[in-house]
């Protein structure tokens, strides 16, 4: 499998496929297997949100970018969920929808002057892009509670052909978050196992020759950036009815950089990568939270170690494992047959 | 029957003139040498057409449509597609899916029937496998489909650009200097694929410094230097043209330096 | 009124020439290696805190302090770049990106250890001060701003005149030709890079004096460095010089007609706009990845 991210069907991948039916019905059963304990469901739908940002970010880099706009796209999600809900009485479920909507327009506008830029312009763009949303969220008390932020954002209630679901039970919570996740997930590896990850993984290679065989790079882009910032947006939406309480920090910059922390630690390759590196790194970092400062520590040391002795991250090992088994394997062979001769 | 019409073409980088004044028309069917010295402008010219740059004077009619404005990948689609002097591949994708690449924009595509796997979807690209799989036969590469491009040899890899520009589909391909680093027996090669190309039906505008290339598969030949044009004409007309000599060497007999230099070349 | 204006042009000018400082030592890095130096402000923290150091243990000479600091910083910049960056040549820039986001993740972190979080500040070095067009301007911002001018000047001389320098602007140029001109580029990204760092110190030496020091100081100066160099252009130095007293400019007046919102504000959207006519900043070169 090239460095092109997708995954043909073949016998080591069947093994894949299993592996990804496992963890599927793990995740499903988890609340089970942890007897419903709070904290628990807590740090999973903390691994959600965290996957959920990671693998959306993932999809932009397929096409070489990083945009660190991502955490202002996610407030944009939260704020317009959390105001329609405040200030409107609105219902959960047709804000969400909203707040999507209203991501996708804005990143679809924004990406359109933002993709004249390139790689490091791109990044400070983007960066711009992040920086000035979570300050306009800022900037005005009245309307978004400035600094102070958003109370009281209770989580939704549903009632829908006779089931009723309480939201602000953790372990119901619990599901909409990794359901929701996993459903990123899935479509974020359609999209690149289809024809257009092929175009995004095209445009990463080499756009210039992308452009020269008809490839419409603008429109990828664009397509790329707004279906990401959406779900960036969604994500944001559901933090905010989790923790019922959001302010301007929540969208701060190290939300992307932890985004890319997580795809790089993870693996860039394929779409496992983000979602090993989201769920390793959130629970390192749930595990470590008394070591304070430490915990930053480590985490740098972890950034710096893998990009610099193991660039293809978490996802790698499974082939580096093989690699080496085969590489001892062979020198066996070898060494037998010197005491044969 | 003239298939691009250049027309007074202009393009200036800061105060550098790079293309002066460019008076150019390729006919239907022709295989058009374009040669030069290094920094004539050939490949500016290449760029201004394919639409990596906009003309700073001047218009470019290609069947009948101005493209003046045209970006590449909208040159593309109307049928003009070209090679890179230097190997552009996707490096990284194997031989095969560098041509299916290519394919794309002659395929039928929805971003939907691609997310859900619609068996249209599928079929689509059953059948830009085989159009892929047609073009790797016709230029020799087909049982290097499964290698990544990165590990070709060089001179497949040349070919492997072209093999990608022709799954566009091109009615004008514009090659840039596809003998680069290739030995006489890779360039008779090239040759020979170039002009079976040609009798597809294709129209050629080719860049080369190898002037045995270009004197063996060109119906005529337009002469660049310091980004304007010297001199046109057929082969045997360039040949003895006191102009295009002093560009190249000042005065001498170019024809046989060339030999000489690319005999001194081979042996060293 | 013109008290006013003159005390925003006073500050936006001196505000302006320490931004210079870090501005052009970001455009060096970035010119001469084409990384992502994310950490860059690490180095004006950890500048500043060299500075403060010095006086807590020897006192004065406030100018040696600040020599003290930019070596100490230059030498550890060489460290950092032969240790973590020079691997990544050659690489895409993701990875320097990620390489020195660690950094600051390990830098920030570890200065709020070991420093904690208590205010510092440094003892002015001159008192008092004069009024010019009915501003007040302290001397000890006179004297820094023409400290830090003299700087930018002797770096423009250095990148001119001596041969250390005339490479670097030749590396920063076109590499390759470079390299195939004789010049040992390895040796010229790592003084490039001690040297940018340097002046980063240096600029937290600085700010640290007229301001506060505190661990977490090397985000924003990181913020304001890119800002100012995205928009003049990865490499120009003209470039950064110009985006440094635009960005002055617009956080001095802002801040005091305004509020510091809104000049933070005003400023990315400057950045953004700048972008959007001129996608490689205002003197920047467009590069291929």
């Amino acid at each position: 499998m090239a460095r092109n991210g997708k995954i043909k069907m073949n016998e080591k991948n069947r093994i894949g496929v299993v592996i990804w039916g496992i963890v599927v019905a793990l995740v499903l059963l988890m609340p089970f297997i942890m007897q419903q304990n709070k904290y628990m469901m807590h740090i999973g739908i903390q691994m959600s949100f965290n996957v959920a940002l990671a693998t959306s970010m993932w999809l932009i880099w397929t096409l070489g970018f990083v945009s660190f706009a991502h955490a202002g796209f996610m407030g944009i999600g939260a704020y317009t969920t959390a105001l329609l809900f405040l200030r409107l009485g609105w219902p959960v479920w047709i804000n969400f929808w909203i707040g999507a909507l209203l991501a996708g327009i804005v990143a679809s506008l924004i990406s359109l002057p933002l993709m004249r830029t390139r790689a490091v312009y791109f990044f400070m763009a983007s960066w711009a892009v992040g920086e000035v949303i979570k300050r306009i969220f800022a900037m005005f008390r009245r309307f978004f509670g400035g600094w102070d932020g958003l109370l009281e954002i209770l989580p939704p209630k549903l009632s829908f052909l006779g089931l009723h679901i309480d939201f602000s039970s953790r372990v119901a919570y619990y599901y909409l978050a990794v359901v929701f996740a996993m459903m990123v997930v899935f479509l974020v590896y359609r999209i690149n196992q289809s024809r257009t990850g092929t175009i995004f993984w095209s445009i990463h290679e080499a756009e210039i020759l992308a452009q020269h065989v008809g490839i419409n790079v603008l429109r990828y882009k664009v397509l790329a950036f707004t279906v990401a910032c959406t779900f960036a947006a969604m994500t944001g939406a559901l933090y905010a009815h989790y923790h019922t309480f959001i302010n301007p920090k929540s969208f701060d910059i190290w939300v992307s950089e932890f985004a890319l922390v997580h795809i790089i630690v993870g693996g860039l390759a394929t779409v496992a990568g983000p979602v090993l590196g989201a769920t390793v790194l959130t629970a390192v970092d749930e595990a470590l939270r008394p070591a304070g400062y430490y915990r930053v520590i480590l985490f740098g040391v972890v950034l710096i170690l893998t990009v610099l002795f193991m660039p293809g991250g978490l996802e790698s090992i499974p082939r580096r494992i093989r690699a080496l088994a085969e590489r001892l394997r062979k020198n066996e062979e070898g060494g037998s047959k010197d005491a044969t001769t | 029957m003239p298939l691009l019409e250049i027309d007074d073409v202009s393009m200036y980088f800061g105060g550098l003139q790079a293309v002066g004044n460019l008076d150019l028309t390729i006919d239907q069917g022709e295989i058009r040498g374009l040669i030069g010295p290094n920094g004539a402008g050939k490949t500016t010219l290449f760029n201004v057409i394919s639409g990596i740059y906009i003309p700073t004077k001047g218009r470019m009619v290609f069947k009948g449509k101005d493209i003046t404005l045209f970006r590449p990948h909208a040159t593309a689609r109307m049928g003009i597609i070209r090679t890179f002097q230097a190997i552009t591949l996707f490096k990284n994708f194997s031989v095969l899916k560098n041509v299916m690449v290519g394919c794309h924009l002659h395929s039928k595509y929805s971003f939907w029937g691609a997310l859900f796997n619609s068996s249209t979807t599928v079929k689509n690209e059953r059948e830009n496998e085989r159009k892929a799989m047609h073009i790797l036969e016709f230029m020799g590469l087909a049982k290097y489909k499964d290698e990544l491009a990165v590990n070709l040899p060089h001179g497949h890899q040349r070919a492997l650009g072209i093999s990608i520009a022709l799954a566009g589909e091109p009615e004008l391909l514009m090659l840039d200097e596809p003998t680069t680093g290739m030995n006489t027996e890779e360039t008779a090669e090239m040759m020979g694929l170039i002009s079976k190309i040609h009798e597809k039906g294709r129209t050629i505008i080719l860049i080369e410094h190898d002037m045995k290339v270009v004197m063996g598969l060109c119906h005529k030949i337009t002469v660049l230097n310091f980004g304007k044009k010297i001199a046109e004409g057929t082969p045997s007309e360039i040949k003895e043209n006191r102009d295009v000599h002093e560009a190249y060497l000042g005065g001498e007999d170019y024809v046989a330096r060339r030999q000489e230099y690319k005999g001194a070349l081979r042996q060293g | 009124m013109t008290g006013l204006f003159a005390q925003i042009a006073v500050t936006g000018i001196t505000i302006g020439f320490l931004y210079a400082l870090i501005a052009i030592g970001l455009t060096l890095i970035f010119g001469i290696m084409r990384i992502i130096q994310y950490a860059h402000g690490e180095f004006y923290m950890l500048g500043a805190y060299c500075l403060f150091y010095w006086f807590k243990f020897l006192g004065w000479p406030y100018w040696l302090g600040v020599l003290a600091s930019a070596v100490i910083i230059f030498s550890f910049g060489v460290v950092v770049q032969l240790l973590l960056f020079r691997p990544l040549h050659g690489k895409s820039m993701l990875y320097s990106l990620a390489v020195s986001m660690g950094l600051i993740f390990i830098i920030s972190s570890g200065g709020l250890l070991t420093f904690g979080t208590v205010v510092r500040g440094i003892p002015k070095f001159i008192a008092g001060g004069t009024r010019i067009f009915g501003a007040f301007l302290a001397y000890e911002r006179i004297i820094i701003s023409v400290v830090s001018a003299l700087l930018v000047l002797g770096l423009w001389i250095f990148l001119q005149k001596t041969k250390t320098g005339m490479a670097m602007r030749a590396v920063s140029q076109d590499p390759d030709t470079a390299s195939l001109q004789g010049i040992n580029t390895r040796r010229i990204h790592w003084i490039g890079f001690g040297l940018g760092s340097a002046l980063s110190a240096v600029a937290g030496c600085l700010m640290g004096t007229l301001m506060s020091i505190i661990p977490t100081m090397g985000f924003m100066a990181t913020m304001k460095a890119f800002m100012i160099v995205i928009m003049g252009g990865l490499g120009s130095i003209l470039g950064a010089l110009i985006g440094a007293f635009l960005i002055g400019f617009i956080d001095s007046f802002l801040t005091t007609l305004a509020t510091a919102e809104i000049a933070y504000i005003m400023g990315f959207a400057a950045v953004f706009i700048i972008l959007v006519f001129k996608p490689a900043g205002l003197f920047g070169q467009e590069w291929e990845d």
